[in-house]
């Protein structure tokens, strides 16, 4: 898309009460066409930042710039962003097209281009045939993708998304997930992509933006902030966890009680600092075959099938572990029994504390 | 338990016995619920309504000799017009004063909303007999109206009270809380997200309101309208109190048509009229401005 802008956010705060920040002086860039998500729980500040792109929301500090214009003191009909709110927001009282068309009216489109824009956008979402009709009488998929064509039809700098997908169930989420990947890859528009939902950030963006209380604890790319999250926030909160204390030793290794002293090649940090060592379930091999002295014992609690995969959670060395493991490689274990626990080390991450 | 146990048993013989089927369902327990209503609404409603539907037609004489009578009649006719019409500007005039009052309270809520909800509260509560008298003293030849008017120089002070102007302002001022609750129910449910998706969309506030907010609205405007204007059609104590002696409503002509005329037929039936004319305005609202249903 020939207008896709950087969007840049800095030291941007807000705060409702004298001291407690809502959101904490955030610095971000976003670059054009990107795909940004924004992911926290809720409270975290990812829908008052959002808002605050909007212009909906003022910030007490700090400012934000599309394509290095600053618009902060631009009223939001006038900051050319397109929004798709939680609740899809449809103008009740208007026909799909009229929805559509409502951003292109508001800048005095001629009606013949106008026209075609509002076919071209609804023809994107594949609703080219539901023209006439009113919100109401479309699914809830439906009106999802209406309120994205209306989004997009006026080729706006950015596009924003407040938890898009929060209403629909499952499966309709997926379908609507690759849907939305492929109009972002199509046009190439910068968005920013607010939601709790860690699997649908990791599925959709470029980069995504950890929340939490006002901050972006980390940004990265899905595999970066999953395989090496830079706090134990967003260990825990992307993916399954286990997360082991433990104290960095001699020579980059890390000490961690019961489980004896691993080589991480972390000279970089002081021996004897605290850290938490990230051990993902998938990483975890089970087996019933004791092979070498280093094996470590795991007895298991508790067996859920998932059907492609089983999650075990079990003791080690007096510590609660999740392990996931592929339905296949499933060992013949029950409730109670020990076996043996085997992991891969250079896939062992540290989390400084 | 014990209930549902039996009445499969009593049903069986109920069947056997058609009038003791009859006499079954009536005593079973949710038809026996709707009788003390029934009998009220029959008692209290029905019935006098049936005797002035009666007397309408039977007094002096027997015929529709009292409605040919009204429809004949210039100044009846008139009356009936200056009903509508009043019922018209008081209608139109509540819902100037009402919409804002609603739009604020609905979409600012908190204290501001609460306290002016209260204050329509506090006038809706208040009998419209008392607010009748508070307007005379305020439009009266002695009031702060009249007295403001002196101080600036108009003399003589126009004369307000016992004019249609004055009947017409104070009942557009005792109808406003029900515009404002009708209006107030349906834009509270007008998510402030519609407002925002319109900015969002590039549509200044004005154009917003306009395009997405006032439509919404519209089923709000409707109903409040409906409610007003029907209730307006029979005011009696407003008009008969503070309007003009010469420009009578409906309601005020049937009470000179009992009280001075002592013309009990022609009161029944001018109170038909006015009844029909109420119905019929229902009919209308149900057939045309099913609004609420267009788009929900």
């Amino acid at each position: 898309m020939k207008n896709a802008r950087a969007l840049s956010l800095r030291g941007l705060s807000k705060s409702y009460l004298a001291g407690q920040n809502a959101v904490d002086s955030i610095d971000l860039e976003i670059q054009p066409g990107e795909f940004v998500s924004f992911l926290g729980p809720s409270g975290s500040g990812k829908t008052t930042t959002l808002m605050m792109i909007a212009g909906f929301s003022k910030p007490s500090s700090g400012e934000i710039a599309i394509g290095g214009r600053k618009i902060d003191s631009v009223e939001p009909y006038d900051r050319n962003i397109g929004m798709v709110f939680q609740n899809y927001a449809l103008f009740p009282h208007m026909s799909v097209a009229d929805n559509v068309g409502f951003p292109l009216r508001m800048r005095q489109v001629p009606k013949a281009q106008a026209a075609k824009r509002i076919a071209d956008a609804l023809a994107m979402v594949g609703l080219a045939d539901f023209s006439g009709r009113k919100p109401a009488e479309l699914s809830g998929g439906q009106q999802q993708r209406v309120a994205l064509a209306r989004a997009l039809v006026f080729e706006p700098d950015v596009v924003l998304l407040d938890e898009p997908l929060g209403a629909l169930d499952k499966a309709l989420r997926e379908q609507m997930q690759i849907e939305l990947k492929r109009i972002h890859r199509e046009l190439g528009v910068t968005m920013v992509y607010v939601t709790h939902d860690q699997g649908e950030a990791m599925a959709m963006s470029d980069r995504i933006a950890v929340f939490n209380r006002g901050r972006i604890e980390q940004i990265g790319s899905p595999a970066e902030v999953y395989a090496r999250p830079q706090t134990r926030f967003v260990a825990s909160f992307i993916g399954d966890s286990n997360l082991i204390e433990g104290v960095i030793g001699r020579g980059g290794s890390v000490d961690l009680p019961g489980f004896g002293s691993i080589a991480v090649g972390r000279g970089d940090l002081t021996p004897g600092t605290p850290v938490d060592v990230l051990l993902r379930p998938e990483t975890i091999r089970l087996s019933k075959e004791e092979r070498s002295p280093e094996d470590i014992c795991f007895t298991v609690d508790e067996i859920v099938n998932y059907g492609d995969s089983f999650l075990v959670i079990g003791k080690s060395a007096g510590q609660e572990l999740r392990a996931r493991v592929p339905g296949l490689d499933m060992p013949a274990l029950a409730r109670g029994e020990r076996c043996v626990m085997r992991w891969s080390k250079e896939r062992v991450h540290i989390v400084p504390r | 338990m014990a209930v549902e146990l039996t009445r499969p048993a009593l049903a069986a013989e109920a069947s056997a016995l058609p009038a003791r089927a009859l006499l079954v369902t009536l005593l079973r327990p949710p038809v026996i619920l709707y009788v003390p209503a029934a009998l009220f609404l029959a008692a209290f409603f029905l019935v006098p309504l049936g005797l002035v539907v009666w007397m309408s037609v039977s007094d002096p004489e027997f015929g529709f000799g009292n409605y040919a009578t009204f429809f004949a009649s210039r100044y009846d006719l008139a009356v009936l017009a200056r009903t509508f019409q009043t019922a018209f500007v008081v209608t139109l005039a509540s819902l100037v004063f009402a919409y804002p009052i609603a739009y604020v309270a609905a979409r600012r809520g908190g204290a501001v909303g609460g306290f002016l909800l209260g204050v329509v509260a506090l006038s809706f509560w208040t009998s419209f007999l008392v607010r009748t008298y508070a307007w005379m003293v305020i439009l009266g030849a002695k009031g702060p109206v009249v007295g403001l008017l002196t101080a600036l120089g108009v003399s003589p002070p126009p004369r307000l009270l016992f004019t249609t102007f004055a009947a017409t302002f104070a009942m557009a001022h005792m109808l406003v809380p029900f515009m404002v609750l009708a209006l107030y129910a349906v834009m509270k449910r007008i998510d402030e997200s519609y407002m925002r998706a319109a900015a969002s969309l590039g549509a200044r506030p004005l154009r917003a309101f306009l395009t997405v907010y006032f439509p919404q609205s519209l089923p709000g405007v409707v109903n409040g309208a409906t409610l007003v204007f029907i209730t307006c059609l029979g005011f009696y104590v407003t008009p008969t109190l503070i309007g003009s002696p010469q420009d009578k409503m409906i309601a005020g002509r049937i009470g000179q048509e009992i009280e001075q005329l002592l013309d009990f037929g022609a009161a029944s039936a001018t109170s038909m009229i006015l009844l029909a004319a109420a119905l019929a305005l229902f009919t209308l609202y149900d057939r045309f401005f099913g609004l609420d249903r267009m788009w929900r």
